[in-house]
């Protein structure tokens, strides 16, 4: 039982952030229906600004923080004019190539910005040790990761429910020609959806980068947040959030029970595994919408 | 006054011709060397840090006038450096050979980057005759022995060598006639597997140690992830944690011993791969604390006046003026470039007697099969510009084909890069099977760590 507790609690401290990324992906999918598999490489554009700003440039980490994030959102501006705009109206396959493409080509910024090093944060910008509740030993830099996930999934969420944008972006998610015909600017929706899923993406990269070093493999915990978004539905906020956190527990339980008993790594096998075994009884993801075209 | 122009222009061009054509047949005879590298994948973090040591070793054998080859001082042979880059993608590694291969001149030896494709590639380079100068030291790349070459030692025998010495001089329980009990948690690859099988072999022959566990991990795991198998370790008294990864590994698990206060119930050792100048400067001292690995050069934080860590600054401070350097990687860098080439100017000095040839003619018939015989199977005792130590004596035997039987264990005392043991050969690890078949006869055997006696 203890195992299961400690295993379904740390679980619930990494899966926080396969959330907070999942739920980049879903910021934009649900307003430009394009599936940005860019944002995988974003973690780790993220994570070299905050390495630069913290330990390069010894800059304090709020302003760090600003900065990564200015620079995901100025980042997120830019992927949308220079290659996302031209696709508006294009065939599906055209914007998958291009955020594929671009995946690969901000992987190369990567390995320019970090010049192929793997860096660190040295003592960590969050506090670090643990606390100790009885058996359970809770990470601190973990728990701050997970409140500060908590946090930003939250204000998003209240973006989108209280202001007006939010509105627009919701709308937009229905349909882009009804959205157009209210006098909403779909186009600089598409431009919001890229730079708020971009600074969402960043933060999660410093956060990862605080904990996992700051390299290109980070871009690992991207694709096994496509997992998640894939798990949860596409079109779904609190889907993302509860395949994030399923995610994280289905590791941690898969470390704690079937890694004694197989021959491998299973940890990143068992969310693809999961995966197929949900989109085989649910095809859209556990929350996600189920289209229905009248012919 | 237009033909007189065209005249003039060709006269001006066949006079740059002749000029070019006189100029190259006074240069100086040449010889190639290659590398695949991976500089963008997996093992980039370890790849990028030794390449700037090997070009910076290159550039200073360029300045010196070449390769000297007749020990006078002076450069005899220029060096052309040939590289490819793969990412860690197999297809793209086989291409780069192919391309090579098919290249003229015709490689005698590449330097290559990654277990996985050293062993892939076993067959193929006996079969051209071409000498792999690897960077992947797992077992079946040396047994059977063929042309595959290796850096240093094994895996298995770097971690059964730095463990047991660990138990026998460092170990707090040492001296009390118990068992230590030493877990794998590594990658799921050929080379993160390096150790497993050799370790285990080694602590049944010395009974000094037991594996209790093999556990897997991402290439770039999280916290909760490591903190899962470290609880999994706590519950099964586990002493030593073995990792054959590379350092961004390591340095989560070392993270996460600290954080759940086992740093007085376990250590975190690792290979060569996961140096701890690199470790300290992920983590921090203080989570680095405790941290070993063992090395087979001198260490540029710890040993700032060993004459091979001088050298290194030398190039450094002529080439690269990078702050951060020399570290571990940048002395292993040089070390292999001045291995390789160490091993073509022995086969040339070879050539040049066995066929009473000038160093011209012994640069163009130079095959792999003369860097192989006459080079590199004879480096035993070369410290590569003291970047490692005399007492390096392999290959130790004609079927040997290692570069490195001594190591030294390195750690994190006290906040700062320390060496915690003298040089000691690692334990042989042949496998039974190749000794039966009559290999190895030539050489010692020690089943245990040898420390040097100076």
């Amino acid at each position: 039982m203890e195992e299961i507790i400690k295993s379904i609690v740390l679980g619930i401290c990494s899966g926080g952030i396969y959330a907070l990324i999942a739920v980049s992906y879903v910021v934009i999918y649900k307003s430009t229906r394009v599936f940005p598999f860019s944002q995988a490489a974003v973690l780790i554009i993220g994570a070299y600004i905050m390495w630069y700003c913290t330990i390069a440039w010894h800059i304090p980490i709020w302003l760090g923080f600003v900065i990564t994030c200015a620079g995901g959102a100025i980042l997120g501006m830019f992927v949308e004019r220079a290659f996302m705009r031209p696709l508006v109206g294009q065939p599906i396959l055209a914007p998958i190539v291009v955020t594929l493409s671009l995946m690969l080509f901000l992987r190369g910024v990567g390995i320019l910005m970090g010049k192929g090093d793997v860096q660190g944060f040295g003592e960590s910008f969050l506090p670090v040790g643990a606390w100790q509740f009885g058996f359970l030993h809770l990470p601190k830099i973990q728990i701050y990761a997970f409140l500060l996930c908590a946090v930003i999934i939250a204000a998003l969420i209240l973006f989108y429910q209280k202001t007006r944008t939010g509105l627009g972006m919701r709308v937009v998610h229905e349909d882009h020609v009804v959205a157009q015909n209210l006098g909403i600017n779909v186009k600089r929706i598409f431009q919001y959806s890229w730079i708020i899923s971009c600074i969402i993406a960043s933060i999660a990269g410093m956060l990862l980068g605080n904990i996992q070093g700051v390299g290109l493999a980070l871009d690992a915990n991207g694709i096994v947040a496509i997992a998640a978004v894939l798990f949860g539905g596409l079109e779904s906020f609190s889907g993302a959030i509860v395949a994030g956190l399923t995610i994280g527990i289905l590791q941690m339980l898969t470390i704690a029970y079937i890694a004694p008993l197989l021959p491998g790594e299973t940890t990143m096998m068992v969310p693809f595994v999961f995966l197929l075994l949900v989109l085989f009884i649910k095809p859209y993801g556990l929350f996600g919408l189920v289209r229905i075209e009248r012919l | 006054m237009q033909k007189k122009s065209k005249l003039l222009f060709v006269l001006g061009a066949l006079a740059v011709g002749i000029f070019l054509f006189s100029f190259n047949a006074d240069a100086k005879p040449s010889i190639t060397i290659h590398n695949i590298i991976d500089l963008t994948g997996a093992y980039a973090p370890i790849a990028i840090p030794s390449e700037k040591g090997g070009k910076d070793y290159l550039a200073w054998i360029k300045e010196q006038g070449g390769l000297d080859v007749d020990g006078d001082g002076k450069g005899d042979v220029e060096v052309n450096y040939k590289w490819a880059e793969f990412g860690n993608i197999d297809a793209r590694f086989m291409s780069a050979y192919k391309r090579f291969r098919m290249g003229k001149p015709k490689p005698t030896i590449i330097e290559m980057w990654s277990s996985p494709n050293q062993e892939m590639i076993k067959p193929i380079v006996e079969r051209d005759q071409i000498v792999c100068y690897g960077i992947g030291f797992s077992d079946p790349q040396l047994y059977p022995p063929a042309w595959n070459y290796m850096d240093c030692w094994s895996y298995g025998e770097s971690a059964a060598g730095a463990i047991e010495y660990y138990i026998d001089n460092l170990w707090p329980k040492r001296g009390k006639g118990i068992k230590a009990k030493v877990a794998h948690l590594t990658w799921d690859t050929a080379y993160g597997r390096g150790a497993n099988e050799p370790t285990k072999m080694h602590a049944k022959k010395t009974g000094k140690y037991e594996v209790v566990a093999e556990r897997f991990c991402t290439f770039m795991p999280t916290d909760p992830e490591i903190m899962g198998f470290l609880s999994d370790f706590e519950k099964q008294g586990v002493d030593i944690i073995w990792s054959n990864s590379i350092v961004q590994t390591p340095a989560v698990i070392q993270k996460g011993i600290q954080k759940l206060g086992l740093a007085n119930k376990m250590v975190l050792m690792a290979n060569l791969w996961a140096p701890a100048d690199q470790l300290l400067d992920i983590v921090g001292p203080k989570a680095a604390e405790g941290y070993m690995c063992p090395q087979p050069v001198f260490i540029p934080a710890a040993e700032p006046n060993e004459p091979g860590v001088q050298f290194a600054k030398m190039l450094n401070d002529k080439y690269r003026k990078d702050p951060s350097l020399p570290n571990i990687q940048y002395m292993r860098g040089i070390r292999m470039k001045a291995n390789i080439l160490e091993s073509v100017k022995r086969a040339l000095v070879g050539i040049m007697k066995r066929d009473k040839v000038d160093l011209a003619t012994a640069c163009k018939k130079i095959t792999g099969k003369d860097v192989k015989e006459l080079g590199i199977q004879t480096l035993a005792g070369y410290t590569a510009h003291g970047t490692t130590s005399k007492y390096q004596s392999a290959p130790a035997g004609k079927d040997d084909r290692r570069l490195a039987n001594h190591d030294r264990l390195v750690g994190i005392k006290n906040g700062k890069v320390t060496v915690l043991s003298p040089w000691y050969k690692v334990p042989r690890l042949i496998p039974d099977n190749m000794v039966a078949k009559g290999l190895f006869k030539d050489e010692k055997i020690n089943i245990n760590y040898v420390p040097v006696k100076k």
